[in-house]
């Protein structure tokens, strides 16, 4: 069902692509077509857990990827398939103002095409663009471009931060470009909706299999920037319900209203950089008068030593619940060391160690130290 | 032996050392490091008069890329490339377009009053304007 429903998305994408292919509109029609892709093998080292069987997992383990169930178990040895995954992306430029944008992953971890990008940008102006069709949901910095490794310093992006059930969505949104003096701004809204089949996030709480639903998103990202210096503020609220399946059509009602509050700084100067982000995520269902609110914050810093840049952060998730009987909090630190190699223009490797401490209120997945190495590269 | 030829690079590196920002002949726009900074990372698509412009960019393998992304701006070459395909793999931006020499930037530019460029000052500079020198 799931695969069915991620390939006719595909189907789609190619569908308009080849419409857009039979129909120039005009001689000018140019095409891009570029990807990127990642291997990477990782492990548990060692950890310890209070009871070693979490949902189906085996502990102490570690969750790499929430969106797509990647999961580093304590029985694995070196495993290749929960973080490598390759992406094709094809542009088409129809004029000057009007393009299409098509972006297809393939993950390991779950061995099926997923359609991440599939829209139509429009160039109001030279400053206001609107755009329409299937994006990702701009909700953390790295988000975006979570999958393509070679544009950051981690191996993954701190799943302290880059975990919820959805990391897409189909609607529409509207950005506006300005430069003033040394700044440069960025401001979008969006607004859509997405309906996430047999959600892997889910699947890594529960073995009842359950599709995930974010209704009503309506959200805001701003970015400024000027020399050294990034800043980058979102809000997004949304109506998030769950179903168990196969009763696809039941969704839980009320859903519970998700607001989340976003703020990153960066410094790079260069040689020396930090990065930051703080983030609050607060979930309440109102019909059992339940409010979780989950702040989250990261704070790293890397050095550029020619083709090389360590990079250490640190980064918690800490959960806070009105009702310990209806929701137990989840709660963990994350430290890590990167080192990461640049091997030329189009790629590189990392070394990454996780320390994970477990915190939660309830038998999660454990304390453990996780290493992976990953190979990157764009083309 | 190594001293000496780290040496000849220094004395290589410092014969090659002026980079000049190249226009047509009839662009009337003064370019400033930051100007040229903005266009060459997308942040800015038109000259200070308004009329739009188009930036050229050397191949990865010619040597002034190199020390182009980094006296330009101020990146390694590997820096900016994975800046770009940040924006590239988010549908906002794309690359300026390259070609692989400075003959060719040189011809290009003469023929076309919104691209932009730059080359070696050694460089037969017929043609076009120098907007700007970096040293």
């Amino acid at each position: 069902m799931k695969r069915s429903s991620k390939i006719s998305l595909v189907r789609i994408g190619v569908t308009v692509f080849s419409v857009a292919v039979v129909t120039p509109l005009q001689a000018e029609i140019s095409y891009q077509f570029n990807g990127f892709g990642t291997v990477a093998v990782g492990k548990v080292l060692s950890g310890d857990v209070a009871d070693p069987d979490f949902v189906s997992y085996k502990c102490p383990c570690f969750i790499t990827d929430y969106n797509n169930g990647g999961i580093y178990q304590s029985n694995d040895g070196w495993s290749i398939q929960e973080e490598s995954r390759i992406g094709a992306q094809l542009n088409v430029n129809f004029t000057d103002r009007l393009s299409l944008v098509t972006q297809v992953m393939a993950r390991a971890v779950d061995s099926e095409l997923s359609l991440e990008w599939a829209y139509l940008s429009y160039d109001l102006t030279d400053k206001l663009t609107l755009q329409a069709g299937r994006k990702r949901i701009p909700l953390y910095f790295y988000s975006e471009f979570q999958d393509v490794g070679f544009a950051y310093i981690w191996l993954r992006p701190p799943q302290t931060l880059y975990g919820w059930e959805a990391s897409n969505y189909n609607g529409a949104n509207l950005r506006y470009t300005e430069n003033f003096s040394d700044w440069s701004m960025t401001a979008n809204i969006y607004a859509g909706s997405e309906t996430v089949d047999d959600a892997p996030y889910n699947s890594l709480y529960d073995s009842v299999p359950q599709d995930s639903r974010w209704d009503k998103i309506r959200g805001v990202d701003i970015e400024l920037n000027r020399d050294w210096f990034t800043a980058r503020l979102i809000y997004m609220t949304s109506e998030n319900s769950t179903t168990e399946r196969p009763d696809s059509d039941a969704f839980y009602s009320p859903p519970t209203d998700q607001t989340v509050l976003g703020l990153s700084l960066n410094a790079d100067f260069g040689d020396w950089f930090v990065l930051s982000e703080m983030n609050l995520n607060k979930r309440e269902d109102k019909a059992d008068g339940l409010t979780i609110r989950s702040p989250a914050s990261m704070v790293g810093a890397g050095y550029r030593y020619g083709k090389w840049t360590p990079f250490v952060s640190w980064s918690r998730f800490w959960d806070k619940s009105n009702n310990l009987e209806l929701y137990e909090p989840e709660r963990f630190t994350d430290t890590s060391f990167t080192l990461r190699y640049d091997i030329n223009n189009n790629s590189s490797i990392k070394a990454q160690i996780n320390r994970l401490q477990d915190k939660s209120l309830y038998n999660f997945v454990g304390n453990s130290t996780v290493a992976a190495i990953s190979y990157d590269f764009i083309f | 032996m190594k001293a000496v030829i780290i040496f000849c690079m220094v004395l290589m590196g410092s014969a090659h050392a002026d980079i000049v920002i190249i226009g047509h002949s009839s662009n009337t726009n003064s370019v400033s490091v930051e100007e040229l900074q903005r266009l060459y990372t997308g942040k800015s698509s038109s000259f200070a008069n308004g009329e739009s412009a188009l930036p050229l960019n050397l191949g990865d393998a010619n040597a002034l890329r190199t020390s182009f992304d980094e006296k330009a701006l101020g990146r390694s070459s590997s820096q900016i490339k994975a800046y770009w395909s940040k924006l590239v793999f988010t549908g906002k931006g794309t690359p300026p377009k390259e070609v692989s020499t400075e003959a060719e930037m040189v011809k290009l530019v003469s023929s076309n009053p919104n691209l932009l460029g730059y080359v070696s000052s050694t460089a037969d500079l017929s043609g076009v304007k120098v907007l700007l020198k970096i040293e």
